[in-house]
């Protein structure tokens, strides 16, 4: 167990082992112990759920500080579409993006644009496209993590496309070399995320690549300075700043907005964990076979429900809303041209370099015999276990609980229930926690 | 080694069953007992069985875990429903006049191993009641609301104990249709699961309309879901064949008026295969 994974950190001097954490966290990954918030890294999906219900704000994010863009000659930063969603409705897209670089950026990139190119490239990908369906959008990486551990099966659907933030970074940078004759190296390619979930695919890449981005940095972390330099921004025309804006590229920032502005018809949008596991289990068992196309997000309403966002999601998500159906009513679309996105299509522009394998929870042994002895074991202690999943043992349930006893990883004393010599509640091993969520 | 290998080994003579050319029948293990309870407990896809029961029982296991032939010791011979199981399952059937223990001793010095390195054997000399994990499941009738809530449990067990993801999809495709068929045509019903290093198993008991025909139930198309089934996305006719696809073996017997059995099989085939 480890008191960092690559997304977050525990403070180990704010944690104060109240458990919040370890209630909110939907794989199962977090276990209290001496009064302190620990990970089981192979378990932990990223999401990021415990960071907003710590009380004590004990667990960090692990986004870039500010102060590692001094690090570059040249720094760019490259905005979540959700973003766009922070501001009032008046504020648009142009008016954000010129206010970044007058926040400590040389230059800012609409990384709505490439998403636009990527939808595209989806739409070519999908006529082609002979394999397993439905096919599931890899914005996510808290999407890709959680088919990684828990549905291997679903490897083969993921879309095997360069995600808009990393071909936002390569482009930039190799635009920014040649025109200020840097090295690559020089340019910093920053983030602006909704999540930390991305600093995993900074970190350590889950394929043989590496990023091309050099950072990420918090949405909250520059909505403070951002706010305050959007006043002195000057204000541009409402309409040419509309004319602007690439529908198709904003829609990233909501669940069901790629599926809405491209016109999929067999597709599906789906956002929250709990609600994904449902869709994820049903593809497993063949249920979903005539769609197309998956959008998925870990957090409720897509990135625009990050938990590194600061506007209520509602407000957001409406935001967006109302700019895609303004930008429908006003026909415009200030969209990457398609013919050429065919033909970068063709030219392997979106091929993504990465392969994802599958992570699977460590089993209970390496030995199928003992395994199932062990499994045997886990079960019969659970029966005897109080079965209110109380958590007061720093294990979310009781039969995980049971798990980490026949792991070798804790007593059985230390479960406070049996100790204040109150008896078994209920018979029955107490598989329904795990319904529906990884376990 | 080949079929014809063994043959010329334990000088065996062949008695019936499954016809098959000896020279092109590979043979991976050997597991030699008289107890079928320990053959399907420790038993592996692609082995040859030697065994002193002659009755039925020793091809229905072969043919549960998978094994490619059967060898009689003693110079014994199966009996009419043995070979008559034994040629409706393809499996050849042997006979050598050796003793068990030359005949296992024989193959073994020329090279064909047993099931397991000997920690595992240890590990597994618990015996096999003790082996196997089984779980069971009480399934309600016409409830649409907790419907997949058992197949959802079987595929957690399965993961927790490292079973090779290929299979577990397969179990957890079966054991959906076969749950989805209970909550959908039976007043109530049970699945059991069981795993051992070798096998897993599903077994369902319900108590409902049963099925007046079965080959019929088993073509695929055919339906009797209604309208409002239809409209859950069930009724497609796949829910049996689905089930038989996925499985290794497959057996189904119904009661109109009581209720249907299906008991589904999965092998687990070579374990250190199952690893990587």
């Amino acid at each position: 167990m480890t008191a960092s994974v690559a997304t977050v950190r525990v403070d180990p001097q704010k944690c104060r082992g109240r458990m919040k954490c370890l209630r909110a966290c939907p794989a199962q990954a977090i276990r209290v112990r001496n009064g302190k918030a620990r990970f089981l890294a192979d378990r932990c999906i990223h999401c990021g759920e415990c960071i907003p219900v710590c009380p004590n704000g004990a667990i960090v994010a692990l986004t870039n500080p500010f102060g590692e863009l001094t690090k570059f000659r040249y720094t760019v930063a490259i905005p979540s579409p959700a973003l766009y969603a922070q501001f009032g409705r008046e504020i648009l897209p142009d008016k954000i993006l010129n206010g970044i670089t007058t926040i400590g950026f040389d230059d800012t990139y609409d990384q709505a644009q490439i998403c636009g190119m990527v939808s595209f490239a989806i739409q070519e990908f999908l006529r082609d496209h002979q394999g397993p369906r439905p096919i599931i959008s890899n914005a996510c990486p808290v999407i890709v993590h959680l088919i990684q551990v828990k549905y291997p099966n679903l490897l083969g659907h993921i879309l095997p496309l360069e995600v808009p933030r990393e071909i936002a970074a390569r482009e930039i940078k190799k635009v920014k070399a040649r025109q200020y004759e840097l090295p690559e190296s020089q340019i910093g390619a920053f983030y602006l995320t909704p999540c930390p979930s991305k600093m995993v695919s900074i970190r350590q890449p889950a394929g043989q690549r590496a990023s091309h981005l050099d950072g990420a940095i918090a949405i909250a972390d520059v909505y403070g300075p951002l706010r305050a330099a959007l006043e002195s921004v000057p204000a541009e025309s409402y309409r040419r700043s509309l004319e602007n804006i690439c529908i198709l590229g904003i829609g990233w920032a909501m669940v069901g907005g790629i599926c809405r502005t491209l016109r999929l018809r067999n597709s599906l949008a789906a956002s929250g964990l709990p609600e994904i596991i449902r869709v994820f289990d049903d593809i497993e068992r063949g249920k979903l076979n005539n769609i197309d196309f998956i959008e998925a997000y870990s957090c409720p309403q897509g990135c625009v429900g990050g938990s590194l966002t600061v506007e209520n999601v509602y407000v957001s998500f409406n935001k967006i809303l109302k700019l895609i159906e303004t930008l429908e009513y006003e026909k415009i679309k200030a969209c990457p041209d398609v013919r050429e996105v065919r033909r970068l299509y063709r030219e392997g522009y979106f091929s993504s370099g990465e392969k994802h394998e599958p992570r699977p929870i460590r089993p209970l042994d390496e030995n199928l015999s003992r395994a199932i002895s062990l499994r045997k074991e886990k079960d019969a202690l659970c029966r005897t276990l109080p079965q209110i999943d109380c958590g007061a043992c720093g294990a979310p349930t009781c039969l995980a609980f049971a798990e980490d006893v026949v792991r070798g990883e804790c007593a059985v004393e230390q479960c406070p229930v049996l100790a204040a010599g109150r008896g078994p509640a209920r018979s029955g091993p107490g598989d329904n926690a795990l319904q529906g969520g990884p376990s | 080694m080949t079929l014809l290998e063994i043959q010329t080994f334990l000088q065996a003579e062949f008695v019936g069953g499954g016809r098959r050319n000896p020279a092109e029948v590979e043979i991976v293990s050997a597991c030699g007992s008289d107890l079928m309870s320990d053959v399907l407990a420790f038993g592996r896809q692609g082995e040859i069985l030697l065994t002193g029961l002659t009755n039925a029982q020793s091809v229905r296991t072969a043919d549960i875990i998978g094994a490619v032939a059967v060898v009689y010791i003693r110079g014994k011979r199966p009996d009419e429903e043995c070979l008559a199981l034994a040629r409706e399952k393809g499996i050849p059937l042997l006979t050598t006049r050796k003793m068990m223990y030359e005949a296992c001793g024989i193959l073994y010095s020329r090279g064909l191993p047993g099931v397991g390195d000997p920690a595992e054997a240890e590990t597994a000399a618990d015996g096999v009641e003790a082996d196997a994990l089984t779980r069971s499941f009480e399934i309600a009738g016409r409830n649409f609301s907790r419907a997949g809530s058992a197949s959802t449990t079987v595929k957690d067990i399965l993961e927790d104990i490292g079973i090779d993801p290929l299979v577990i999809r397969r179990v957890a495709i079966a054991a959906y249709e076969a749950e989805m068929n209970v909550v959908m045509y039976a007043d109530r019903g049970e699945m059991t699961l069981s795993v051992t290093p070798a096998l897993v198993t599903l077994s369902l008991r319900d108590e409902g309309q049963g099925i007046p025909d079965i080959g019929l139930a088993m073509q695929e198309g055919y339906s009797t879901a209604t309208p409002e089934m239809r409209e859950m996305g069930f009724g497609a006719g796949m829910g049996l064949p689905n089930i038989k696809k996925n499985a290794d073996r497959f057996e189904i017997t119904s009661e109109v008026g009581r209720g249907t059995n299906l008991d589904i099989y999965f092998h687990l085939g070579n374990r250190r295969e199952n690893r990587a």
